[in-house]
Parts: structure tokens; C-alpha cells; sequence
């Protein structure tokens, strides 16, 4: 019996992707945050309230991501942003790859934050990095001062 | 799910450290798996024999070695191993604690059975 010595960890091609993606955004200036929760806690809420307030006054882009529908897409689309919604038939967090090739799909030029609502679950999408930064809201349902502070979190690290 | 989307980059890491002649003769690949890496060790078994099925890779097993939970107090500079999720020190109490290991998952190594060498 021979062995091969490997020690490779198994996400790494994940991880050189999301570096080449927030390589690809910081060439355009840009700033990606990741929402992360369990479902019905109130990422769509907290991207509606940041588009309400920055709208006019930075430019955004949206990615969302659903395992099954475009309804989020369809809420975000009413702000006249571009969004790209990313169906995962069934998978249960966005890979570096899909976020990708939704960058493919965007214009991402002046764009100087870009929000990706992942898929609604709290296990595997908080340990996936794909952004500069991540938000992960307890699975609490959303109340008016939890949506007014994670939009008021965005809001303070765009202004770094 | 989870593991069947880990499961493939499983197989492109040995793909790409066994060359596709010798990959008949690949028994086993060992991954390390921390207790909190999110990932069921069963069903990434599972993943990797289904789709390992029908390929020069069938004959191989995956050997999953768990890697426990490792904590470091802060406190009273101590170390301790735990299954729970919330970090306690067990010898003073104290909650500032630094996890160590366990949110492991690589590819350790690949054993392949010796071929028997060519006649010249």
C-alpha cells in the first residue's frame, strides 16, 4: 500500500473563487456584504430598508438567493436596482461559483455595495466567505429595531 | 445536500493528486472533519460512494477521522476538549474562551494499493 500525503482543505477551490470575487468587486470599488439567517428572519427586510435609504445615493446591486423562488428578486426589483436572483433547487447555501456567475450577469461598474441575501439558514452559509463582510442575524422573527439595526450596520460599514 | 455539493470537491482534489491510470488502485481518502464543520460524516460518505460509482475511483472508501473540539480559556489559560456549544471552562468557569480545532475538513491522504509492475 502506498500513500499519496494530501492535507488539501476540501472547500479550498470555494475559497480561491470567493477571493477572486472580492478581488473582482474591490477593482470596481466596490464593498459585499453577506446576509445570513435562518428563513423568515428578515434579510429581504433589512435589503429593502437599506435600498429606502441609499437609493439616489450610492450604487447597489443585489444577488439573492432562494432554493426555490424569485419572490425576493421581485421585492428588491421594485428599488430599481440590478439584482440577480440565484436559484439553488434545493441546495442549501450559495457556493463562491454561483456568486460568480451572478457577477457575470451584473453591471458591476460604479457599484459600491453589493448585497448578497443568502439562502435562508443559519448551519452552512456562516461559513462560507464570500464577502467583505457578514451579518448573521439570530433566528429571532424580525422586529422593527432588528431590521433598523442591521440596515444601520450596512450602512456604518460602507462608510468604513 | 450540504455534503453532496462537499462531496464532489472531495473528488476533484484526488483527481488531481492521482494521476487517471492509477486511479483504480485508490482504496481509501482520508478527510478530517472537525465536529463543528457543519458537515454529517455519513451522508458525505454516502455522497462520495454515489458518485463515485462507476468510475475508476469506485473501489475507493472514504475515511472520515474526526477532529475534536479543542478550547483554549482565556481566563486560566487552560485547554479542554468539549462536545457542547457553549464554551465553559470546566476548570475555572470562565466563558472567554478561543476554539482551538474542530471546524477542520481536508483531504488528509490517499492510499492506493501497490500495482504489480510492468513486465518488461
Amino acid at each position: 500500500m502506498s500513500i499519496v500525503t494530501v492535507k488539501r482543505k476540501v472547500l479550498a477551490k470555494n475559497d480561491e473563487i470567493a477571493a477572486l470575487n472580492r478581488e473582482r468587486l474591490a477593482r470596481h470599488g466596490g464593498f459585499a456584504v453577506n446576509l445570513v439567517s435562518s428563513p423568515g428572519s428578515g434579510k429581504t427586510s433589512i435589503v429593502e430598508r437599506t435600498l429606502e435609504y441609499l437609493t439616489g445615493k450610492v450604487r447597489i446591486a443585489v444577488i439573492e438567493g432562494d432554493v426555490q423562488t424569485d419572490l425576493d428578486a421581485q421585492r428588491v426589483a421594485r428599488f430599481d436596482v440590478p439584482v440577480v436572483q440565484i436559484v439553488t433547487n434545493g441546495a442549501c447555501h450559495l457556493e463562491a461559483k454561483l456568486v460568480q456567475d451572478a457577477l457575470d450577469r451584473l453591471a458591476l461598474d460604479g457599484v459600491r455595495l453589493l448585497i448578497i441575501e443568502n439562502v435562508g439558514n443559519l448551519v452552512c452559509p456562516s461559513a462560507a466567505g464570500y464577502s467583505n463582510r457578514s451579518t448573521r442575524l439570530l433566528p429571532l422573527p424580525p422586529s422593527t429595531e432588528r431590521i433598523r439595526s442591521g440596515t444601520t450596520t450596512i450602512i456604518s460599514w460602507l462608510r468604513g | 445536500m450540504h455534503e453532496l455539493s462537499i462531496a464532489p470537491s472531495i473528488l476533484d482534489i484526488v483527481h488531481e493528486h492521482v494521476p487517471e491510470d492509477e486511479r483504480t488502485a485508490v482504496r481509501a481518502v482520508r478527510v478530517r472533519v472537525g465536529k463543528l464543520s457543519g458537515v454529517v460524516p455519513e451522508s458525505l460518505a454516502f455522497s462520495f460512494t454515489a458518485l463515485a460509482a462507476g468510475t475508476p475511483l469506485e473501489h475507493a472508501r472514504l475515511v472520515i477521522e474526526d477532529i475534536p473540539v479543542r478550547v483554549h480559556c482565556e481566563t486560566c489559560r487552560s485547554e479542554f476538549t468539549t462536545d457542547a456549544l457553549l464554551f465553559l471552562c470546566p476548570t475555572c468557569g470562565g466563558a472567554a474562551t478561543k476554539m482551538l480545532s474542530g471546524n477542520e475538513l481536508y483531504v488528509a491522504d490517499i492510499d492506493l494499493e501497490d500495482l504489480p509492475l510492468e513486465s518488461p
